[in-house]
């Protein structure tokens, strides 16, 4: 058992009139409905895209067993740093995210069903992604 | 114009075999194509989610939510039962489950009025906090 611990800080002093904005939330990988963490990792993988075509990042009939109840997670980091440029992130062929440079996207990863995971450019400008699915 | 930063780090000192993984990365929330102006509206919330309804929509991706801006989505699952989850739709497919303790991050460009984010509680009640950092929406008329 492997201990994998996520975390995300949400600040902001002046988004709301008199209230400051502190978000903070960990939370140890593990797997499905257990406190046993998860084990397996496709490791940390940067991708250089140069086209408007999707490329898959996880194919979950190779890396991942058809079992939705493995407490799959994704990360996915957009390390450009262009604010008109973004890469369209999709499962199973529908978009549910779009990272400009700098955004990253954290996420329970359905590995069932065919849900691969895809990355589609907007542009042929050369854009580096790094991500990394744990299982 | 607010100046809102989202920091996200993943360490682990046994995942990968004597390789500790120590991951960070920070981005402030920009309204979308610009680099210098900040989202500046917040909805923020918990919500009791019953098992055996039907899923609900949490955000709703109608032309009131700005479509194709920016739209940074924040969920997390507050219970502690761990048999339970919630489950997580964007335009109803699947992204996946948030059992007790999870959450996710999701910058949702809401490209389409059917992008709504859905939660199913599964299992049995689960209560989520939930975030989501946009650049504005129009309120919806009173009818007559």
């Amino acid at each position: 058992m492997a201990t994998t611990t996520a975390t995300i800080s949400i600040n902001s002093a002046d988004i709301m009139s008199g209230q400051v904005i502190n978000l903070t939330k960990s939370s140890n990988l593990n797997q499905a409905e257990t406190t046993t963490g998860l084990v397996n990792t496709t490791g940390l993988a940067i991708r250089t895209l140069k086209a408007t075509s999707a490329e898959v990042l996880v194919d979950y009939s190779v890396v991942l067993n058809d079992d939705d109840e493995m407490g799959a997670k994704m990360y996915i980091k957009n390390n450009g740093t262009s604010s008109s440029q973004f890469v369209t992130i999709t499962i199973n062929s529908v978009e549910i995210c779009r990272l400009y440079g700098g955004d990253f996207a954290f996420f329970p990863y359905p590995n069932d069903d065919d849900r691969d995971i895809t990355a589609t450019p907007s542009t042929t400008e050369e854009v580096t992604i790094e991500y990394m699915a744990i299982f | 114009m607010a100046t809102t930063t989202a920091t996200f780090s993943l360490r682990s000192s046994d995942l990968i075999p004597s390789q500790v993984l120590s991951l960070t990365t920070s981005k402030r929330l920009y309204k979308a194509g610009s680099s210098s102006e900040g989202v500046d509206h917040l909805k923020m919330g918990r919500h009791k989610l019953s098992s055996g309804v039907a899923a609900s929509d949490l955000f709703n991706a109608d032309a009131a939510l700005n479509q194709d801006k920016s739209n940074y989505v924040y969920i997390s699952n507050a219970s502690t039962t761990k048999s339970n989850y919630v489950e997580v739709t964007v335009i109803g497919e699947h992204i996946g489950r948030l059992y007790a303790g999870d959450f996710m991050w999701l910058p949702w460009n809401a490209d389409l009025v059917t992008s709504d984010i859905s939660v199913l509680a599964v299992n049995g009640e689960s209560t989520i906090d939930y975030a989501l950092f946009h650049e504005g929406e129009t309120l919806v008329l009173v009818s007559a």
